[in-house]
């Protein structure tokens, strides 16, 4: 699954409502319960790719070297409760066609190219999604691909000689290939549709939304519960053929309030499985969420916190957070595209990469492995997001070992090659507008463990003669923004006034930990210095793996979002600074909540 | 499969009843409208002196087919808030123009503001978004105002200082909530066929064929004492087509059928034989001729003169365009004066639900800020009466006639409702064709132009302004002094299409019905525009500007008639 399943929801912007839950029964229904194979749908991809490898050339123009069809069929429930009363009740199914053509040869060709025009506010996705009709019908869906197609190869020789002229102006001398060559796989699945029960969750989400009655300190909160299932035909000219299901379910609870100085606090609390029978029990999931509310309620009162500089233990989720943060953005997304104009690189790409200089050395103290495996569904009983059975190029994953006895000795590879590793291991996964090298489900695991990290931390602290350790458990969470919070970012791009992001993000839940084992709430504070050097500071590490599952959101990508699974275990870092952060504050509601100040 | 259909058809015939009893809703608003007002009266630095909430909640089902498939099948239903505010007092309040602002820099980002509001009734739910949202307005209007009277003491003093707000009388009118009843599975069959006549021209590269129906109800409260529940409902169908001439310039007609109820929707054979109408238009422009560039004598067809009536003049007789230093103020001193032949009077009148046989979309009877729907003389024997108001006063015109309007989550400001335009001057359509032929005769012109079908728009050009508004002509023709006719492409209006107004030399007897959306600065909102077709001694058009794409390179890949 990935984030395609996102993107046909941000086109509609008016929903469907189904009270009834009729609409996946319907669309069940319109679906023949056939096997793929014979299904209309892959007869109309194979019938005009073919025709497509055979003719299509525009005259003085080479033909296209490569073509893929993918077809994401999606059915997507949302159901939304504020304050106990559901406020968006959901359904829809969309079937997008994505064309990828490539002009050139696999050194050079029309990818890895952003021109300076025509493409600049196309937050949502650089390719162009085709809808097509619900129904299988094979002359209706084969005319949408002929026309797709066709545009597709247009376009694409239009970007390869603006591509060329690109590089040669700027007298670009390293030439990496744009694509590799793979082993093509053949795969085709029963389709297959996740059952969801709305009635039974339009009663959950409102049961957990109805909790927030009882934190007077919580302005607003949201409550959402999201099934999608999604079908994938993809096909290509190299002789890949792929039918397969994923789906992802899940239930967040979101809430936002301001401290006493009117900063804003928010939080949320998410939890993902494939499926509704793997999400936790309903009992498990208000226990969280009235956690959440609880600890959120508690950090309105929480005071000003002065500069610390010592040993920090991340716990769950907070050391997830670390590992992907740091480990995950730093192996990821290694081969930029090439900008026509640099400014706008600095505007669309984030900080990723970072890593990729240190392959074939240490990152890691030598007794961690780390390794990334997009086969695995489940980590013990806990359900793992980050799988898929293809990658979205169509390429088989791998389980790649990325870190040997603390070394870095590989990369999750897309068929975009970078200098050093030409080979793809299936990790194409397609964020922040194209396919990028990226990670899956990352397994850190170390064969040194320590039975007490609390000991650990205290021990550390009194031997550099410090008072108390800070313990973070949750970083602050890059939470969706607000339309006011987008509109403030992407005017600060062009202001100049754009904040470097932080490599690591500011803590949001940390409490003090005094030797005699009381504990205290602090502020949120952000991080000093941060490298990668933190990860080789790792001093202690806990024994038990937990599980941090969560969607990346994209900086401009509206709800669009990769899904990625983190298994970490608790880590203590020897020494790191943390400072106060400059806080927006805005004035309290003039009145009170109708509800409490009734 | 069939089970499954008819499940669909009962959700949505009962779907009502689970959802929304309209009363609740607005005695909830009313509840915290009332203790808003209190509260937050004198808590900021400058006084509320207004505030006023507006729920639409909108029930759609949209159906869509191609080529004998169905491409879209949706049911949504959704509640949106919009919080309007006012902080200063009537002469001067937030709302005021800010002038200060040129550049990127200065540019008021504008997102439309609003909330989704709970589909239950929920009492505190649904006060628990007023709550918030009216916080947020408030606070907004506060720095806002305040920047408003940085400014006064800056820049120099404007045209127009007619006050921010005016008094409005209260509106108390509780209607019944908007239902939609339509048989969407008849009606998916339908399209489902209907769309396969499009299958036999595979020339036609894209088309689509669809069904949306929408009940709106909308509910307004606000501190006058305005209390309304207003319903309406309106069914549209729409047929349109696309393709591309051998040099690659883009073709494309459609057809709307529009109706406030699903028995007033056409039949399969009045929706073919539009149909027939829209592939021939398209047959017929793959093989025309390039437009030359031509300024001459034309006729506007009544509906496409009811767009370009729309665009062209509409648009510049709504009362903030006179009132905004950046607007270009067309019509502001020529109050009392003759704009028009005095054979043409122009009014808006959006308490028309019907034209004829024919229901008008811009029907509504009370406007976004409460105001109930009036008939407002705009032209009458030729000369300006008046503009479109709202409760934003402009030079002269001290009162709303009803015509603030807007989107969800948009500012009001002055629109159109339903345009009628009146001639004294009419004559059958052969006859105003001959008049045609006689006109070019007498200005020497080989042939004048025949305006079959425009499409009407709202471009962002950056700079705002009237130039915003344009028409592009999908359907022209030639017609010659021997009387011959002959479809050409490509063109594009250009001059001053003002002019086309004052030298309209006699009118059709045929007033036909445009109904559409409008876009905006205040979001989109469905119109009608009524008109005679028109004969102008004066039309400048021109080549369009060349198309870069080709033609699809490889064959269709569907055989089909030729």
């Amino acid at each position: 699954m990935n984030r395609q399943i996102a993107y046909g929801k941000k086109e509609v912007k008016h929903k469907i409502i189904e009270r009834f839950g009729i609409g996946i029964f319907l669309s069940v229904l319109l679906l023949p319960m056939l096997y793929a194979e014979e299904s209309p749908i892959l007869r109309a991809m194979q019938d005009e790719l073919q025709r497509t490898v055979k003719n299509l050339k525009l005259e003085k123009e080479k033909p296209p070297y490569y073509v893929a069809y993918r077809i994401d069929d999606i059915t997507d429930i949302t159901i939304v409760a504020r304050f106990g009363a559901i406020v968006e009740d959901n359904s829809e199914h969309n079937r997008n066609l994505y064309v990828d053509l490539r002009v050139g040869n696999y050194n050079f060709d029309n990818s890895n190219f952003v021109p300076s025009s025509g493409y600049e506010f196309r937050f949502g996705s650089m390719e162009n999604a085709t809808r097509l009709p619900l129904e299988d019908d094979y002359d209706a869906i084969r005319q949408k691909i002929w026309l797709a197609t066709d545009a597709a190869y247009k376009e694409a020789i239009d970007l390869l000689a603006k591509k060329k002229s690109v590089v040669e102006h700027k007298a670009l001398s390293e030439t990496i290939p744009d694509f590799t060559q793979i082993t093509p796989y053949q795969e085709i699945e029963e389709i297959k549709r996740i059952k969801i029960d709305c009635d039974c969750w339009r009663k959950s989400v409102k049961e957990i939304s109805n909790l927030f009655r009882n934190y007077p300190k919580i302005q607003t909160s949201r409550v959402i519960f999201r099934a999608l299932s999604l079908t994938r035909y993809f096909i290509d000219s190299e002789g890949n053929k792929q039918v397969t299901n994923n789906s992802l379910t899940y239930v967040e609870a979101y809430a936002n309030t301001q401290n006493k100085a009117g900063a804003n606090l928010a939080d949320f609390v998410g939890f993902y499985a494939h499926n509704p029978e793997e999400l936790p029990k309903l009992n498990a999931i208000i226990e969280k969420v009235k956690a959440m509310a609880e600890t959120l309620s508690l950090y309105t009162e929480v005071k000003e916190e002065k500069e610390y500089t010592g040993p920090v233990l991340f716990l769950a989720p907070a050391s997830g957070q670390l590992f992907y943060q740091i480990l995950g953005k730093g192996v990821s997304d290694t081969r930029r595209p090439l900008y026509e104009q640099e400014e706008m690189e600095k505007v669309l790409e984030e900080n990723t990469g970072f890593l990729a200089g240190r392959l074939n050395k240490s990152i890691l103290p030598d007794y961690f492995t780390v390794y990334d495996d997009p086969t695995i569904t489940n980590y013990e009983d806990k359900p793992l997001i980050g799988n898929y059975s293809f990658d979205d190029q169509g390429v088989k994953p791998e389980r790649i070992e990325l870190v040997k006895n603390g070394k870095l000795v590989t990369l999750p590879m897309s068929r975009k090659p970078i200098k050093e590793i030409k080979k793809s291991n299936g990790h194409g996964r397609f964020y922040n507008r194209m396919v990028r090298n990226y990670i899956s489900n990352l397994i850190v695991q170390s064969e040194k463990t320590s039975d007490d990290l609390e000991k650990e931390l205290i021990r550390l602290c009194q031997e550099n003669g410090l008072e108390y350790g800070i313990v973070v458990t949750k970083l602050l969470p890059s939470l969706p923004k607000t339309a006011e919070e987008l509109e403030e970012e992407i005017y600060s791009y062009f202001t100049g006034g754009r904040p470097e992001a932080p490599m690591l993000n500011p803590t949001f839940v940390a409490y003090k930990l005094y030797p005699d084992g009381h504990k205290e709430l602090i502020k949120s504070l952000k991080f000093e210095g941060i490298t990668p050097q933190i990860l080789k500071d790792i001093v202690a590490v806990g024994k038990e793996m937990n599980v941090y599952n969560t969607l990346i959101r994209e900086r401009f990508g509206g709800d669009a979002y990769l899904p990625i699974s983190v298994v970490a275990p608790s880590v203590i870092i020897s020494k790191m600074t943390l400072t106060s952060k400059e806080e927006k504050t805005k004035k309290q509601p003039y009145l009170s909540h109708p509800y409490f100040g009734k | 499969m069939f089970k499954g259909k008819l499940l669909f058809i009962i959700a949505i015939l009962f779907s009502g009843i689970l959802f929304a009893q309209g009363n609740v809703l607005i005695t909830t608003m009313e509840k915290e409208l009332k203790r808003s007002f209190t509260g937050l009266k004198n808590a900021g630095k400058e006084p509320l002196y207004f505030l006023q909430y507006e729920i639409i909640d909108e029930e759609e089902i949209n159906i869509a087919a191609f080529n004998g498939a169905i491409q879209t099948q949706e049911h949504n239903r959704n509640r949106y808030l919009t919080v309007d505010v006012r902080v200063g007092n009537y002469k001067l309040d937030n709302t005021h123009q800010l002038r200060g602002q040129s550049g990127f820099a200065g540019f008021e980002f504008y997102a439309p503001s609003y909330e989704q509001i709970p589909l239950e009734d929920d009492e505190f739910s649904i006060r628990e978004v007023l709550w918030k949202k009216t916080d947020e307005e408030f606070k907004k209007a506060q720095e806002r105002l305040m920047k408003v009277k940085a400014e006064k003491t800056t820049k120099v003093t404007e045209s127009d200082t007619s006050p921010d707000f005016s008094k409005a009388e209260p509106q108390i009118e509780l209607g019944t909530e908007a239902k939609l009843a339509i048989d969407t599975v008849n009606w998916a069959k339908r399209l489902k066929e209907l769309s396969k006549i499009f299958k036999e021209y595979p020339w036609l590269y894209s088309s689509n064929m669809s069904l949306t129906a929408r009940a709106i109800t909308k509910y307004l409260v606000n501190t006058d004492g305005t209390k309304i529940i207003e319903p309406k409902t309106n069914y549209l169908v729409r047929v349109s087509a696309a393709t591309k001439a051998e040099d690659g310039m883009r073709l494309s007609l459609y057809r709307h059928f529009y109706s406030h109820s699903p028995n007033g929707l056409p039949t399969d054979d009045a929706i073919k034989s539009k149909i027939d109408e829209l592939i021939k238009g398209l047959a017929d422009l793959r093989q025309a001729p390039l437009v030359d560039p031509y300024s001459g004598p034309a006729i506007l067809k009544n509906v496409a003169a009811g767009v370009f009536f729309h665009e062209i003049f509409g648009h510049r007789i709504e009362g903030h365009r006179q009132k905004l230093e950046r607007e270009g103020q067309t019509f502001k001193d020529k109050v009392g004066t003759k704009i028009l032949p005095d054979f043409i009077s122009i009014y808006d009148d959006p308490t028309l639900s019907q034209f004829g046989e024919k229901d008008l979309n811009g029907y509504y009877r009370y406007d976004n800020e409460g105001v109930k729907a009036q008939r407002v003389p705009i032209v009458e024997n030729g000369v300006l009466k008046n503009f479109l108001t709202t409760r934003s006063p402009i030079e002269n015109f001290p009162k709303s006639n009803g015509h603030g309007r807007r989107q969800y989550g948009y500012k009001v400001v002055a629109r159109q409702g339903n345009l009628i335009i009146e001639s004294k001057n009419q004559v059958p359509y052969d006859s105003l064709r001959q008049l045609l032929i006689a006109e070019c005769k007498r200005q020497n012109k080989p042939y004048g132009l025949i305006f079959e079908d425009i499409a009407g728009g709202f471009t962002m050009t950056g700079r705002g302004g009237l130039q915003a508004f344009n028409v592009t002509p999908l359907l022209v023709k030639r017609v010659y002094t021997d009387g011959r006719e002959e479809v050409v492409r490509g063109v594009n209006i250009v001059g001053t299409p003002l002019i086309a107004f004052s030298k309209i030399l006699a009118t059709g007897d045929d007033p036909d019905v445009f109904n559409g959306s409008c876009g905006a600065e205040s979001g989109m909102i469905p119109v009608s525009a009524v008109s005679p077709s028109i004969l102008t001694a004066e039309m400048e058009v021109e080549k369009k500007a060349k198309e870069q794409e080709k033609l699809p390179i490889l064959p269709a890949p569907i055989g089909g008639k030729k």
